[in-house]
Formats: structure tokens, sequence, C-alpha cells
């Protein structure tokens, strides 16, 4: 899983941390970081959770698969395993209306 | 950088704009984003020091960290998001400490003890289903589902009934 560009070692740390400081900044402008925009989410007042990760989808989809179609990328699809995902997601929305981030 | 010292952008250019993040990892390391997986990296990490043996002799710890417990480009984002989140909250001058936040406090009162708690067991029951369904926000909610994989969709769609339950039960008969 090193990719198309094959970038390996420091470099890719560099990347990574890179993504993270610009996924960082996304997530605190979208309000995301912070308690009330979770919880209000979740008690119907406030959609900004929905409308930033359905956004986020929808621009996904289309680029990822353009990539795809373009031979640039490859999909990762986590398969369904029934029961640790219908157990796993329940507990995380438990937890995640507990923590609020 | 005026654009930085903004509060918040809005949601849906936000939106997109992870969505072209998530399609830039895809083109540079070809992987999906993950945040979940990070922290029990990190646990491992630290096992690693003092528990070696028990981290070697681990079938779930060699499953899911195939390349070993060391720092790598999941752990570098991860790490990431920390200063990314903060630098974002500096400029635009809303970053503080904050204990109990504002909407915590209207229902259950300033009491500092009893927020940590609730937060901490919150996190805890956050990572375990995380780890259980085999990712977390992002890696289900927004990557998996951008693939249109089902198991991202199961899990947004989860993870939104069983938040709203929960919520509205801590928040009952609060307007």
């Amino acid at each position: 899983m090193t990719g198309p560009l094959e970038i390996t070692g420091i470099p890719r740390l560099i990347l990574g941390l890179a993504t993270g400081i610009t996924l960082g900044i996304l997530l605190d402008k979208g309000r995301l970081t912070k308690y009330e925009t979770i919880v209000g989410q979740f008690l119907l007042k406030d959609f900004t959770m929905l409308k930033v990760m359905l956004s986020a989808v929808l621009a996904g989809s289309i680029g990822v698969y353009f990539l795809v179609y373009i031979n640039a990328a490859e999909l990762h699809i986590t398969p369904v395993i029934p029961a640790r995902l219908l157990i796993g997601s329940t507990i995380f929305g438990i937890g995640f209306a507990l923590l609020g981030y | 950088m005026k654009f930085l010292q903004k509060k918040s952008w809005n949601p849906y250019i936000t939106g997109g704009l992870i969505g072209l993040l998530a399609m830039f990892t895809f083109y540079t390391v070809d992987r999906p984003m993950g945040i979940a997986g990070a922290f029990s990296q990190t646990t491992v990490m630290i096992q690693s020091i003092f528990v070696p043996e028990y981290v070697n002799n681990n079938e779930y710890i060699r499953k899911t960290m195939p390349e070993g417990p060391g720092v790598n480009w999941s752990w570098m984002v991860f790490l990431g998001i920390f200063i990314g989140a903060f630098i974002s909250s500096r400029m635009s001058g809303e970053f503080k400490k904050e204990i109990v936040p504002g909407l915590w406090k209207s229902r259950f009162g300033s009491g500092k003890v009893k927020r940590l708690i609730t937060a901490f067991w919150g996190g805890v029951i956050l990572l375990f289903g995380a780890l259980l369904a085999g990712g977390c926000t992002m890696w289900h909610g927004i990557n998996g589902s951008l693939q249109l994989a089902l198991s991202g969709w199961i899990f947004f769609m989860i993870v939104f009934i069983t938040g709203i339950i929960n919520a509205g039960i801590l928040y009952r008969g609060v307007k």
C-alpha cells in the first residue's frame, strides 16, 4: 500500500503530518471540534455536522471515483462483518453523544 | 492568511475540502484517512516499551498493525490534526481551555468531575466501538461512504440513530 507514487520513508511521514494539519484546520473551521456542534446535531438543533460530512462524501466520491476511472487510485472498501459492524457502530454512537467530540 | 482568522467556514465548502483531501490521500499514499486506529497504535507504542513480549505475541496487534507499532503515515495524520486544530483555533481566537461546555452546563451544572468522568467513559466507549466496527467517523463515515461502501453507510446511519437516541435521553425535557 505505498500507492502509485511510491512515497516511502521520511517524505511519507511529512506528507502524513501535512495531511493531518490540513484536516485539523478543516475540522476546526467546520466547527466539528466543538461539543455544541456534535451534541447539537444529535439533538437535531444544529445540522453543521451533517452538512460537512455529506459534502465531504459527495466531493470525495466524485474525486476518488474519478481517480479510479483514470487508473490513478484503487478503492479500499472495508468488508461488512455484520455483528462487529452493528454492535461497534451502536456502541460508537452512544460514546460519541457522551463525549461530544 | 486572513481566512485562517475566521471562526468558521461555510460547512458545505469545508466538507467539500475534506472530500478533496480524501481524494489527495487516495492519490498520494493509496489509503483512506482514519483516526481511531492511531489511538490504539499509540497504546501499543507505549506497551512495546514496557511489555515488548506481550506486543510481539498478541495476535490482534499482529493482525491490525502488520508494519509494527511504529510511527507511520496514519499516526502522523493523527498528530497533525492536533497541530492543525490548534493553529486554526489560535488564529481565530477561539482557542480556550474548556472542561465543561456551555450546553452541558445548562443541563448538568458546572461540576467538572461529572463532566470529566462522562467524557472519559464516552471516549472509552467510542474507541471500543470504533475498534469493533473497524473504523471511526473518518474511516467509515466519510471515507467508507464516499467509496459507496456498504460498511460506511451502515456505520453512518447507526451512529446517527444511536447518537440521537442517547442525546435525547441525556437532554430529555430540555428545550
